[in-house]
């Protein structure tokens, strides 16, 4: 009879989860499965609300991506007045979605998965973690969490404040970037292209030690999907998308996103409050596909800036052009983060986003429903809003990024498992190795409360008679 | 209100957090949101959804943080205050962490040491949804006092017949 072996939840990465491993009699690894053990009942709360208000709710949905839901959110508003949105509009949103990868990109990198890729999977877990970083490498700290910052001020400069910010709005965004905030990030630009660039440097010099990784951690061929523009580069904010094939050929492309649902298939597991969306000529549960920084890079001909093309030439020698390994997330993420910096070094000074008086179309509802589509640090994110004649909203649908890897995370805890598990004793590094696999993807699994649920690592093993015959706790 | 001489007092980072949709987990957030409305000098605040990484440095600025959560703790309607000191251990920091660990993470980056208070707020209902239970809302005026009381500023805030009240309020319903 099977064992199950229970990590839960899984650290350090945002929200709660928890990884079962399945054992056969011989107590080799069968199966593995992440779960999300947190509801998400916005779909259903945001019922009956004004069209208008949804950009601020579902901003609030989440504390790590906020302006990626206020972002598709306002789109799928726009859909619905059926407007243009000002040049200035679309150019303010653009620049608010490159400081929100920048400063979730930062943390990934540098805070949550730097002491693995410092120390190594094996290395003391007192010291892999984010102080042994600040001891180690305080530098390399320090300008994490000034990158991370620099994101952040932007969108507070523009929005108000750091999170939530009710900016962007069906039709455009409600105010202009002023002259004083322009300066300050103009100011900061040198220090986080430096910031990058060591950081990239870092990382490659740390490649070669980390090849059992590479080839263990979720590295399986799957669809990839993303934006593009209308050239095939990489993009975040429009565009169309496309879905390529593990070894980069394309199988659709030019997708429009009010169409996703003919494309894009929602499987439910009972195990998981995750859904787990698929690639629907493919089916259930094989039409497995990836997004986020992996899948943008691998969708997109260039990055289109010329240092960030530079590293993606280097990257795709790595790799390869179609790139299946998980651990290149890490990798992709701050190849974005060098496109985002020179976007923004390139169009801060672009004078339609001063005017004010040109940030926000107006209109009624010309149409009944909309979907919005936006990339968010971890990949694509729908909103779909129904809604009636006054714009009250009648039905609401979000494909979120996470949920999109979720099929592609199974896959790769179970992989990482087969590799590395032999029986019922999990040493500590093999635990790491489960949660580093995942969290390459780092998923975002917020909306949780704080104040319930925080638990420490649990660790169960299961015997075939239903007995736990071992249980690991980490602080 | 009376101005409070800002040249007497160090300066005192109060920061509320939670998430406002849902229900009482947002308590911390609306306390704070009412402490700001005092227009402190020494004071800023901030109210935010978690507690992330880069408010260390917002924390290293300070002499003082104040930081106000709500928890969930039954039917007791006890709001707590609690003298905190920086982790001792090496929790994984997340996406979002907590005080202790913050307050950790302060002293690595920056070598900060403020002085730092926890007050928590109990909670019955943390569902979606906008708005605190009457139980949280009990216990939101009860922080607000030992806020005050901390920040010294009950006179000011609450004139001097309301703060002999609120001290008796607070020996009840405070630890």
């Amino acid at each position: 009879m099977t064992q199950r072996i229970l990590i839960d939840p899984v650290s350090r990465i945002e929200g709660h989860a928890k990884i079962s491993i399945y054992l056969d009699d011989d107590g080799q690894v069968e199966d593995a499965r992440f779960h999300v053990t947190e509801f998400r009942g916005f779909e259903r709360f945001c019922v009956g609300r004004p069209l208008w208000e949804m950009a601020g709710i579902t901003a609030r949905v989440c504390g790590i991506c906020p302006v990626s839901h206020l972002i598709a959110s306002a789109k799928a508003g726009d859909k619905i007045l059926a407007v243009q949105v000002p040049p200035g509009g679309e150019k303010l949103r653009r620049l608010m979605n490159l400081s929100q990868i920048i400063q979730s990109h930062a943390l990934s990198f540098f805070h949550l998965s730097a002491p693995d890729l410092l120390f190594g999977m094996e290395s003391d877990p007192t010291k892999r973690n984010v102080f042994g970083l600040i001891a180690a490498e305080p530098e390399l700290a320090r300008g994490g969490i000034r990158l991370r910052q620099f994101g952040q001020e932007i969108i507070a400069a523009l929005g108000g404040q750091k999170i939530h910010p009710a900016w962007s709005v069906p039709g455009g965004v409600r105010a202009p970037l002023l002259d004083e905030d322009r300066a300050k990030i103009r100011a900061w630009l040198p220090e986080v292209a430096k910031t990058i660039a060591s950081a990239l440097e870092r990382f490659k010099g740390l490649l070669d030690d980390f090849e059992e990784e590479v080839s263990m951690f979720g590295n399986f061929p799957t669809l990839h999907f993303g934006l593009v523009t209308k050239e095939g580069n990489w993009e975040h904010y429009d565009g169309h998308l496309r879905f390529v094939d593990g070894n980069g050929n394309i199988i659709a492309d030019k997708l429009d996103p009010s169409d996703y649902q003919e494309y894009i298939g929602e499987a439910v597991q009972p195990s998981s409050f995750l859904k787990s969306p698929y690639y629907r000529p493919i089916g259930y549960p094989d039409g497995v596909y990836r997004v986020g920084p992996l899948a943008r890079l691998n969708v997109c001909e260039r990055m289109g800036t010329p240092l960030a093309d530079r590293e993606l030439m280097e990257y795709r020698q790595r790799g390869g052009r179609t790139v299946n390994a998980s651990f290149f997330y890490h990798y992709a993420r701050l190849i974005e983060i060098q496109a985002a910096i020179e976007t923004i070094d390139q169009t801060l000074d672009d004078p339609d986003m001063r005017n004010d008086h040109l940030l926000r179309a107006t209109a009624g509802v010309n149409a009944l429903q909309g979907v919005g589509v936006g990339e968010a640090p971890r990949g694509t994110l729908f909103h779909h809003y129904q809604v009636d004649k006054d714009g009250l909203i009648e039905k609401v649908n979000l494909v979120i990024a996470t949920g999109q890897n979720n099929l592609a995370m199974n896959r790769s805890v179970a992989q990482i498992a087969k590799h590395y598990i032999r029986g019922r004793d999990i040493p500590e590094g093999t635990l790491n190795r489960l949660e580093a696999g995942i969290r390459a993807f780092d998923p975002c699994l917020s909306c949780s409360t704080h104040a319930v649920g925080m638990m420490p690592l649990h660790l169960e093993v299961v015997g075939s008679n239903g007995v736990v015959v071992n249980e690991v706790w980490r602080d | 209100m009376n101005a409070v001489p800002a040249s007497e007092k160090e300066s005192i980072l109060v920061i509320g957090y939670g998430n406002t949709l849902r229900g009482d987990d947002a308590v911390g957030r609306k306390a704070a949101e009412i402490v700001a409305g005092w227009n402190l000098p020494h004071v800023r605040v901030l109210s935010v959804h978690q507690l992330t990484p880069e408010l260390a440095q917002d924390i290293s600025a300070c002499d003082q943080v104040l930081f106000v959560d709500a928890r969930a703790g039954g039917m007791t309607d006890t709001v707590a205050r609690l003298s905190i000191e920086a982790s001792e251990s090496v929790a994984a920091l997340e996406h979002s962490t907590s005080p202790r660990t913050l307050l950790a993470f302060s002293r690595a980056l920056f070598g900060a040491r403020p002085d730092a208070q926890w007050v928590t707020v109990p909670g019955i209902n943390f569902e979606l949804g906008e708005g605190l239970s009457a139980h949280a809302e009990r216990g939101m005026r009860s922080a607000i006092r030992a806020i005050a009381r901390l920040l010294d500023v009950e006179q000011f805030v609450f004139g001097p017949r309301s703060a002999g009240m609120a001290e008796a309020a607070n020996n009840r319903g405070v630890r």
